[in-house]
């Protein structure tokens, strides 16, 4: 399913002292089953993308195609046949999680979907596991979970319905290096066993550097600059937007200052083959 | 859905009145009561409603924030209409009592859009400081208060971000006709509320500690200076007072 923006501008509490323009006549294609990293630094806009693919907020002008459906601020007939399609995983788990129970949580997508599922709770498990969760977690309170279990709950809630694409906002943020690895993983099996869309909205370079294929940069709520995974190797673009290079690539760049010519990989042990290689 | 426009909630700009001692708007607000209860006097109410304009307009909110406060309470007054005709009062009595209950509406609406929530909690703990007499926790009475304020702002706000991830998640409410509207308002009701209530334990536990220091009673100094616009809105609370005085004949 591709969803295109076009010529989107969305703003915050218009006509008012406190408005706040978070995109602005922002026009991009997300292709099926791709990879997709929006970059960009704070308040750069990516945080409204995932929820007006969702149409729970509406453009101020301009339209999101989502497949066949449209959001241009007028009522979508069957949004469900949209939204079960859209997984949105929020960056903030406390904005996103609102069940007593992590079992409530990660069955009412099921539930108001109408999934007609005999073993949901079989179902909840896989979620969990997926996410490095232990099904222990079921009967579990989300207020006596930590910020990085309930970003696995809430990630656990969006994969459960098995959705055609998944929106994940900064989902490196507070997540250990293994955590990282764990997550860099199962985006790929995601795309690749299950062709998925991914969509990360993120401002970690070295996270999306390693796994993402098509990169467009906000800021200040404009596309300032789109391509495939080699616009991060631009320092000097990613320096004027308020974003730091993959530390991968700055390396490299390094290299290539001291004209040692290293070619450009995600991969640290490719790298490290590479500087072999060059030192022989 | 989501604005800063519920009742008691904080509009956070800058502007003169957003800047004014959180006590002396506490006091002025007992002030303004006397001659807004006691005084029966079209003209005064005039007055007073063209005071409360004008500071609505200095305080940089949009007024139709204000507006649509009252608005909102449109079958309140039809009742009270209903109410004072049926007891027989005639026209210009039933338009001072109207108009007072919007002068109050509209004076607590521009304090709560002005005053930040610990800013709140400082000037109601302030202004009840004669009940200390009577040995009352007022710390704890000023946090209740400021809990039952800032309670349906922050009920709304949970209503809309729980709204937002259970149509994500199926049970759609912006797409929907007004039954199913409120089908969803109802189930998600109960979670609405846990949550509103567990936010306002953390505010409460946040203003907490923000506004307390072991060697300073207050952070914030700046907002504890009483200046010359604080004084001169209590002169004119002051002169309303002594119009209603005249008025009633006592002097």
């Amino acid at each position: 399913m591709d969803i295109i923006f076009n010529n989107v501008t969305y703003k915050e509490s218009p006509r008012t002292p406190l408005e706040l323009t978070h995109l602005k006549n922002f026009s991009c294609k997300i292709k099926d089953g791709e990879i997709t990293t929006f970059l960009g630094d704070s308040l750069s806009g990516k945080k409204v993308i995932g929820s007006l693919i969702n149409a729970v907020i509406f453009p101020y002008i301009g339209t999101i195609t989502i497949g066949k459906f449209k959001n241009d601020g007028k009522k979508i007939k069957n949004v469900n046949n949209l939204r079960m399609n859209i997984g949105h995983v929020k960056m903030n788990p406390d904005d996103m999680l609102f069940n007593k129970t992590v079992k409530q949580e990660l069955l009412f997508g099921l539930t108001y979907f109408k999934y007609k599922l005999s073993k949901k709770d079989i179902r909840c498990n896989e979620a969990l596991k997926l996410v490095g969760l232990t099904d222990d977690y079921l009967e579990r309170k989300i207020s006596t979970l930590s910020l990085t279990e309930k970003k696995k709950v809430a990630f656990a809630s969006v994969l459960i319905f098995n959705p055609k694409v998944i929106i994940l906002e900064e989902p490196t943020l507070g997540a250990s290096s293994k955590e990282k690895e764990e997550l860099k993983k199962l985006i790929k099996i995601l795309k690749e066993k299950y062709k998925k869309t991914i969509i990360l909205l993120t401002k970690d370079t070295d996270f999306a550097y390693t796994i993402t294929e098509r990169v467009h940069i906000l800021y200040k709520g404009s596309l300032v600059s789109s391509g495939n995974k080699d616009l991060m190797t631009d320092e000097i673009l990613l320096n004027t937007y308020n974003l730091k290079a993959p530390e991968i690539v700055r390396f490299i760049n390094a290299a290539k200052n001291k004209k040692i010519d290293l070619n450009y990989t995600d991969n640290i042990l490719d790298l490290i083959k590479e500087v072999y290689r060059n030192a022989k | 859905m989501q604005s800063n426009k519920y009742f008691g909630s904080f509009y956070p700009v800058e502007s003169s009145i957003h800047k004014l001692n959180p006590v002396m708007k506490f006091i002025c607000l007992f002030l303004f009561l006397i001659p807004i209860i006691g005084s029966m006097s079209l003209k005064l109410h005039v007055v007073i409603l063209f005071f409360i304009l004008m500071m609505m307009y200095s305080s940089n909110v949009p007024l139709r924030f204000y507006f649509d406060m009252l608005y909102g309470l449109r079958y309140i007054y039809i009742i009270i209409l209903f109410a004072l005709a049926s007891k027989g009062l005639t026209l210009e009595e039933a338009l001072v009592i109207i108009m007072k209950v919007s002068s109050v509406i509209e004076y607590l609406t521009l304090i709560f859009y002005t005053t930040a929530p610990s800013e709140l909690k400082y000037g109601i703990e302030k202004t009840l400081t004669p009940f200390n007499l009577f040995n009352f926790n007022l710390g704890r009475l000023s946090n209740i208060i400021v809990g039952i304020i800032r309670f349906f702002p922050l009920l709304f706000t949970t209503e809309y971000s729980v709204l937002k991830n259970a149509s994500e998640r199926g049970l759609d409410y912006f797409h929907s006709d007004i039954i199913a509207r409120i089908n969803v308002l109802l189930s998600s009701f109960k979670n609405t509320l846990r949550l509103t209530l567990e936010k306002i334990k953390k505010e409460k536990f946040a203003s907490e500690l923000r506004m307390y220091k072991i060697t300073k009673f207050r952070t914030n100094l700046r907002t504890n200076n009483v200046g010359f616009l604080d004084l001169l809105i209590a002169v004119v609370h002051i002169v309303f007072i002594a119009s209603y005085v005249i008025e009633v004949g006592i002097i």
